[in-house]
């Protein structure tokens, strides 16, 4: 239940008194600053908050446990054994946790992507090779037929 | 940035996510976290320091094994689920403690508050005095004021934990106060304080 009104009665701040104690910090959001306007204004309500205080100051004097030291371990040791994953369910696993690490999706989205490079810088290359071996190729028969040409030329023009 | 070793940035509702993932890492942090207010809150409910660690341990075991039942509101922060598991298994605790004499709730608000108080007005310090008037509380009033007053709980928060409207948590926590203020007054620790 929110109580929203910017304005309170003096019996609401009362009631905050006797539940919450004197600290506005503990008083309800929403009403905490009207409480306050309220108080300013009121004596007998400043001395009920006064005698909440010291209920407080009371309630402040007992002593914060601490748990031992080993507890933390104890805990820890309790968890189950997670069982061995096969590589699928580690796949699936390993995936769905994506949501939390961003780099796992920029991985899923970047190693396809190097591997494409790499491939098409290769097949580039093989491509360029077979260019010049068929340039050198057709320089040779060029060559070869001028050779042949000449070789003929040579003949027909004996004697 | 979540991936950047994140023991101290993430948030606890991120630990919670990871924790359903498996990730004994994430329970590691989420118990680094709440270990200490987790154990003062059973602690200052049961009043007793090898149960209150065992409490403990279970509250966190009981994190683990049902983690895919959490699920992030508004108002249902992970602290207030895991002090709604507490609060639970400390009731369960306190009526197998006392299974023969063990009284209601309603029982146990009907019984007047001198009653019980007169064998404490001996020569104790004052945290220990405040400490018995708070133990001798109704369950529900004293985990009321303990949420509140202790664990820096809102008070939607506080009333989710018992499961209960706000206007009926602050109606627990005026009586729970009033009950105290009898009982220091008896034992005349509100006249020491100014």
């Amino acid at each position: 239940m929110k109580r929203e009104s910017r304005i309170i009665e003096p019996t609401r701040l009362i009631q905050l008194l006797a539940s919450y104690g004197a600290n506005p910090k503990r008083w309800p959001k929403e009403e905490r600053k009207a409480a306050q306007q309220l108080l300013k204004t009121s004596t007998p309500l400043q001395n009920q908050q006064q005698q909440a205080l010291k209920l407080d100051r009371l309630l402040d004097a007992v002593s914060a446990p601490k748990p031992a030291l080993e507890l933390r371990a104890r805990i820890l040791a309790r968890l189950p054994v997670p069982p061995t994953l096969e590589a699928g369910e580690w796949i699936a696993q390993w995936l769905g946790n994506w949501q939390f690490s961003n780099w796992r999706m920029a991985t899923l989205f970047l190693v396809p992507l190097c591997l494409g490079i790499v491939l098409g810088l290769s097949v580039a290359g093989y491509s360029q090779y077979n260019l010049e071996i068929q340039d050198e190729l057709a320089d040779l028969s060029v060559q070869d037929e001028v050779t042949l040409l000449a070789f003929i030329i040579n003949l027909e023009s004996l004697p | 940035m979540p991936f950047l070793g994140d023991k101290f940035a993430a948030t606890d509702e991120t630990l919670m996510y990871k924790i359903q993932q498996g990730d004994e890492q994430a329970f590691a942090t989420l118990v680094d976290r709440h270990l200490t207010p987790l154990y003062n809150f059973i602690y200052r409910i049961l009043n007793h320091p090898t149960d209150s660690e065992d409490l403990v341990q279970d509250t966190f075991l009981r994190v683990w094994d049902h983690s895919q039942q959490w699920k992030s509101r508004e108002n249902a922060t992970v602290s207030t689920w895991l002090h709604k598991i507490a609060y639970h298994l400390c009731i369960d605790y306190l009526r197998r403690r006392h299974p023969i004499d063990y009284l209601s709730e309603e029982e146990m608000e009907q019984i007047p508050a001198s009653t019980q108080i007169m064998d404490s007005l001996q020569e104790l310090e004052v945290s220990r005095e405040v400490e018995k008037a708070l133990q001798d509380l109704p369950t529900r009033q004293k985990t009321a004021l303990v949420l509140c007053y202790y664990q820096d709980l809102s008070n939607q928060e506080a009333a989710t934990v018992l499961g209960i409207t706000v206007s009926a948590l602050e109606s627990l926590m005026a009586r729970g106060r009033k009950t105290l203020r009898q009982k220091l007054q008896l034992a005349d620790l509100l006249g020491e304080v100014s």
